[in-house]
């Protein structure tokens, strides 16, 4: 295969991981930092994604003999990795900012909150905002991104198992913060399971 | 509280259902990513094409061009000095690597790399800390020394790490070698490289 051929189809191949990771990719990055850096660092991921075009995992390598055209890849294939590269350009950006960022995002986070309308999640940001880092990460992967834990583990680094402890023990932490809330909300029964006192 | 009861909860409360970021524009964005890939490995100007998207990559190019200007000086300086001096060099070529930029490198190509004056296959014949020696197999453009050291230090986590007895082909513009501009090379890739530069 020349080197021009190579490149062409690595292109093509670029061309089509796109079109199934960039909206996924921009809605993980909303959920996780200010409106005005998202574009930056979806641009940094989709440089980081063209320069490691044969290290994605579930899309053909330029060794193998693909069938011309190939198939589109599989989201559920290529995204968990995707999501590894978009959380560690995240990183970057936050290291680079260093903790100006992340005040702007946590108050960004609650300004959006509050004019949202009937619901109220201030309580929910709460309780994520008292989970650890990595915890939190772990958490919305499977709430927001709708991951699998093995997919998880795929875009954190940590073994499939390490996500389900962390997983297990982050939700039973979320559930207990959200309970306490809502047993102290007034009309609520705040002698619920204390009737032996 | 259950498991049914949470997912729905932190579901009702994504971000991504209220924010009012537009959408990305996946055309616009391949293609800028095509060619932003390229303009940062050849650092040529028509990086400014690409202003309206990522600031911070012109940031890191104009960072870039100060220190090929910086070092520009010192390596033109040494190159002076040795043509005075004596016509072949004693002393080693020493280089810099290039700061910000790349991640992991696609397997290097003569035309990609032909645009560096400074290009060589060598093997690496001790690692000190940041420091690489390297002596030199071929020199595909410019050189004429037999050993050249790199100073490898940088800030950047997922680099290029050099092993000893490694072979490698190494580009380097001005003293500094750019992003992408040192892979290992396998005995096709530097077959494939003296075949295109007749060495």
């Amino acid at each position: 295969m020349t080197e021009e051929e190579t490149r062409r189809k690595q292109r093509a191949r670029f061309e089509r991981l796109a079109q199934v990771v960039v909206d996924p990719l921009h809605r993980y990055l909303r959920r996780r930092t200010s409106a005005d850096r998202v574009e930056d660092i979806l641009s940094e991921t989709m440089l980081v994604l063209w320069r490691r075009i044969d290290n994605v995992p579930g899309l053909g390598t330029g060794s193998m003999p693909d069938p011309d055209p190939e198939p589109d890849p599989e989201p559920g294939d290529v995204l968990p990795w995707c999501y590894g590269v978009a959380r560690g350009c995240l990183a970057n950006a936050r290291r680079a900012d260093g903790r100006r960022l992340r005040l702007v995002e946590r108050l960004v986070r609650t300004q959006q909150q509050l004019p949202a309308g009937p619901a109220d999640h201030s309580d929910l940001h709460a309780a994520l905002d008292a989970l650890g880092a990595l915890d939190r990460e772990v958490v919305q992967l499977w709430a927001w991104e709708g991951l699998a834990p093995r997919q998880i583990a795929e875009a954190t680094g940590l073994t499939s198992n390490a996500v389900s402890v962390r997983l297990h023990r982050a939700k039973k932490k979320l559930a207990a913060q959200l309970g306490r809330k809502n047993a102290e909300l007034p009309g609520h029964k705040r002698d619920e399971g204390r009737s032996g006192q | 509280m259950n498991d049914d009861e949470l997912l729905a909860r932190l579901k009702s409360a994504d971000p991504a259902l209220t924010s009012k970021a537009p959408l990305p524009d996946i055309d616009r964005l391949v293609e800028a990513t095509l060619n932003t890939d390229v303009n940062t490995d050849t650092l040529t100007p028509p990086a400014q094409a690409t202003a309206g998207r990522g600031r911070r990559n012109l940031f890191g190019l104009a960072a870039a061009a100060g220190l090929l200007m910086l070092a520009g000086g010192v390596a033109g300086g040494i190159v002076t000095n040795n043509d005075n001096g004596h016509s072949t060099s004693a002393a080693p070529l020493t280089l810099t690597i290039a700061s910000g930029g790349s991640v992991k490198c696609a397997v290097p190509l003569p035309d990609r790399l032909r645009v560096n004056p400074t290009l060589f296959v060598g093997t690496v014949t001790s690692v000190k800390g940041a420091l690489v020696t390297f002596r030199v197999d071929y020199w595909l453009k410019g050189g004429g020394t037999e050993t050249v050291v790199l100073d490898s230090d940088t800030d950047q986590p997922e680099r290029l790490t050099f092993s000893d007895g490694g072979r490698y082909i190494v580009a380097a513009k001005d003293g500094v070698v750019p992003a992408c501009g040192a892979n290992a090379a396998s005995d096709e890739t530097v077959g494939k490289f003296r075949q295109a530069f007749g060495k």
